[in-house]
């Protein structure tokens, strides 16, 4: 069980960007994509779902292919992707949200997230940032997607949002594989089991979480990154 | 723009000028000095068009506002006074410029499909304004009996003037194009945000660069009301914007050469054409559509990439979706 | 008298609303300002005064229009539009160019005369209102007006397509990470906007006449409905089709001169104190997440 990424290049407005990245996440485990700003991480989630075009290289899921497919079929094999706004539909209820991507009854969707419940009717436009990031994960669990790939869900939320937020990523881990870009090593370090260095478009480095700190490439790959962490590509 | 180009220009222009003066003497065929003086002006009318397009990047179709708005101008300044054609074009132009610039920054509040639904809104309305003061304009069967004075009356004359002032415009629009003036126009047009943070501001760039393509197309327009002897209500038709727009779209929209030879041809073409055919429309619609799929950079774009420079050209559809996006949009069931 | 300019102005304001909703759906969803809507309209009017004039009876009729309409939109879609597809500009003159192919043709069969439509039955009645006589044809047109809107807003508000529909709108890049295939269903409602057009332009017949450049005559009242209610916004298209109708109606009646101009005005002002149209949202906001 297992989503791959090997040799994987890709340029954004003719730009290279991606110049290989390999990787690997399992079911069951919360891999931290981390690195400094325009080291290509955002990109490398979006090339996975085909947002942005793959130059060269291979993503399987599971043994197949993927890069060939559209979007929306990538979507439906089990790809799920959380864009660093949330990435819900301004102009459609929480709902509306959640029926969309749905594989179960919303009433069973909700379960792990009440505090959507009196929520249901609200336009999501009309929500807080981190009522956002919550049904954006609510949206990722009742789609029964087993491949989250998630984009700096820390980012603009408050301390106590942040702990609700390590929560909903605690309990989607036991259904889904997932791959979290984040610039707050904190919060990294309290979700995720491993992590993959991503310097200048290349994977440099892996392992687990704890050992981050050891590697030989966290200076190269990290320096700048913390305080610059309020900005986005 | 890369040297080669450049260097091009000064050539261009020349052999412009020797097609322009001398072909009509060399053949001498009155016919075809008729076709060439029609389309010389709708030469400088598709120049001024290449400002909207290629300058402000914004797309308009009601362009024809400002071609019948000369022409009615010039006619009514003509019969109120005794000014000669010639100045009195140019007299009318100028006069209409305040309203075109006031126009402009009313209709600049809103931005791509937006603002091309209000000039056509407004071009339409216009024509029908005048339609309706048939005291004033002639109505529907226009405005006939013009004084129009020796200088402009004689074919030969009316050529002779209308080129001097295309090739005027061209020079004038290339020169200010590399000058601070045109630099600030396309920093407006690529990035709005970004250019205002060096103080120039979006709008006013956009409306004076609006300004002088009205002064232009009001020139054309005073031109064509001398060369058809008449002035006459469907100036002001979407026909004649649709027309325009395409010139400028066949000349590619980052070129002005492009647009005024484009301006000539589709002109000549027209008007040899529906002299066998009463279909124009349906040609106008094919080549649009053939345009849009063979030749997305225009003439303009087939010379540089002839050339082998690598300019990117900016394409007409490539205009109309970047200022899509900043287009405000309403949600389905809100 | 008041209640006769009232139904008057309720039975434009439904004209202007089955012209304009197709035009602000398709927006909505392809960001094309689809100048063929036009071209669908003479289509759709043609096809009814075909119908009718065949001894068709006006519902087969109208249906017809509309189902030309549609038929001839599918295939600009699919055969013109999709090729297009990321390339907005291209679109929006490629759909110019067929405005004016269909136009040109209908022009070509037909010829550029009017010819009149002849109602029958109870259509070509009068009713008594307040003691002024109304056309029961225009009762007609409200009622369809009504239906088309129930049906659209229903649609898009409680049905599975709808709510795609809506997503897609929202915006096209979040729907395909949602697994929504956006491409059919851009076609489906370019496909619904040709066949309203079609609808309208069977509408108009009756009480304009049937010619060929009807479609850019209306075209100009649909521009200015959807810059008046924010393009994109069905909501916002009825909103505007009533100020613009009832407008028209009430200004027609008590100025009679300034009939044609208060469109324009009622434009003009909504512009002057909020641009993005009386329901749309304000610039600015983009599809962020679009490649």
């Amino acid at each position: 069980m297992s989503l791959r990424l090997s040799g994987i290049r890709a340029r954004i407005g003719g730009v290279p960007v991606l110049h290989a990245v390999d990787l690997e996440i399992r079911n069951g485990k919360v891999t931290a994509l981390l690195g400094r700003n325009g080291a290509g991480k955002t990109t490398t989630l979006r090339t996975v779902l085909g947002l942005t075009e793959l130059d060269a290289g291979e993503i399987t899921c599971e043994g197949r292919d993927l890069s060939r497919l559209p979007t929306w079929r990538r979507a439906r094999e089990g790809l799920f992707y959380v864009p660093e706004d949330g990435g819900v539909f301004q102009d459609l209820s929480v709902q509306e949200n959640l029926k969309l991507s749905a594989r179960m009854p919303i009433a069973q969707a909700i379960e792990p997230f009440e505090e959507l419940g009196p929520l249901l009717g609200r336009r999501a436009a009309l929500l807080s940032g981190g009522e956002r990031k919550i049904l954006a994960l609510a949206r990722a669990y009742a789609s029964r997607s087993e491949w989250l790939l998630i984009d700096e869900p820390s980012l603009g939320l408050a301390p106590t949002v942040l702990r609700r937020l390590a929560g909903a990523i605690q309990l989607l881990r036991g259904r889904a594989a997932m791959l979290i870009v984040e610039q707050n090593l904190g919060f990294a370090q309290s979700v995720a089991d491993d992590y993959v260095l991503l310097l200048d478009g290349r994977t440099v480095d892996r392992g687990p979480i704890d050992t981050l700190r050891q590697s030989s490439q966290f200076d190269a790959a990290m320096h700048f990154g913390q305080s610059e962490g309020g900005s986005s590509q | 723009m890369p040297r080669s180009a450049r260097a091009l220009r000064a050539p261009l222009l020349a052999l412009l000028c020797i097609a322009l003066f001398g072909w009509p003497w060399v053949t001498g065929t009155p016919g075809l000095l008729n076709l060439l003086t029609g389309g010389v002006i709708w030469g400088l009318f598709a120049l001024s068009y290449h400002l909207v397009l290629g300058w402000t990047g914004e797309i308009s179709f009601g362009h024809s506002l400002w071609f019948g708005a000369g022409m009615y101008g010039t006619a009514l300044l003509l019969q109120a006074t005794r000014v000669d054609a010639l100045p009195g074009i140019l007299l009318a132009a100028v006069a209409l410029v305040p309203l075109a610039l006031l126009v402009h920054l009313l209709s600049l509040r809103l931005r791509g499909p937006y603002f091309a639904m209000i000039t056509f809104a407004l071009a339409e309305f216009a024509g029908l304004l005048v339609q309706n003061a048939t005291s004033l304009t002639g109505g529907t069967n226009g405005l006939t009996g013009v004084p129009i004075s020796p200088d402009l009356a004689a074919p030969g004359t009316l050529y002779l003037s209308a080129s001097l002032l295309l090739i005027a415009a061209v020079a004038a629009v290339l020169w200010l194009r590399g000058t601070r003036v045109g630099l600030v126009a396309r920093a407006v047009r690529d990035n709005p945000t970004r250019a205002a943070l060096f103080g120039h501001s979006e709008v006013w760039a956009k409306t004076l660069t609006l300004g002088g393509a009205s002064l232009l197309a009001a020139i054309a327009g005073g031109l064509f009301l001398c060369y058809q002897g008449m002035a006459f209500p469907a100036a002001f038709g979407s026909d004649t914007s649709f027309t325009v727009l395409l010139m400028a779209t066949i000349g590619g929209a980052d070129s002005a050469w492009g647009a005024a030879v484009a301006g000539i041809g589709l002109y000549a073409l027209e008007n040899s054409l529906t002299a066998t055919t009463s279909h124009w429309g349906l040609l106008l619609g094919v080549v649009y559509i053939a345009v849009v799929r063979f030749l997305p950079g225009g003439l303009g774009g087939l010379w540089r990439r002839v050339g082998a420079s690598r300019g990117r050209a900016v394409t007409t559809g490539a205009i109309l979706e970047s200022s899509d996006q900043s287009a405000p949009r309403g949600g389905l069931l809100r | 008298m008041i209640l006769n300019v009232l139904l008057s102005g309720l039975s434009l304001a439904a004209f202007y609303f089955i012209l304009s909703a197709g035009l602000s759906l398709v927006f909505g969803i392809m960001g094309v300002l689809n100048f063929a809507s036009a071209g669908y309209f003479v289509a759709g009017l043609y096809a009814a005064w075909f119908g009718l004039g065949h001894g068709w009876g006006i519902l087969p009729a109208f249906i017809f229009a509309a189902v030309v309409g549609g038929v001839l939109a599918l295939l600009v879609e699919v055969s013109l539009l999709r090729p297009l597809y990321g390339n907005v500009g291209g679109q929006i003159l490629t759909t110019l160019g067929v405005m004016l192919i269909l136009d040109e043709a209908v022009n070509w069969v037909f010829g550029p005369q009017i010819q009149q439509e002849q109602m029958t039955g109870l259509l070509s009645q009068t009713v008594m209102f307040g003691g002024m006589p109304f056309p029961v044809f225009r009762l007609l047109l409200i009622a369809v007006g009504v239906l088309i809107f129930l049906l659209l807003a229903l649609a898009l508000r409680y049905t599975g397509l709808g709510l795609r529909v809506r997503a897609g709108v929202d915006s096209q890049t979040l729907a395909e990470l949602a697994g929504v295939r956006v491409a059919p269903l851009r076609s489906i409602v370019y496909a619904l906007g040709g066949m309203l057009a079609g609808l309208a332009g069977a509408l108009y017949g009756p009480f304009s006449g049937v010619y060929p450049s009807a479609g850019l005559d209306t075209l100009l009242l649909t521009f200015i409905v959807v810059v008046v209610g924010g393009l994109g916004s069905i909501p916002g298209t009825l909103a505007a089709s009533l100020v613009i109708g009832l407008a028209e109606a009430l200004v027609g009646f008590f100025v009679p001169s300034l009939a044609l101009t208060v469109n324009v005005l009622v434009m003009i002002l909504v512009l002057l104190l909020r641009p993005q149209g009386l329901l749309g949202k304000p610039p600015g906001r983009r599809d962020t997440h679009a490649a």
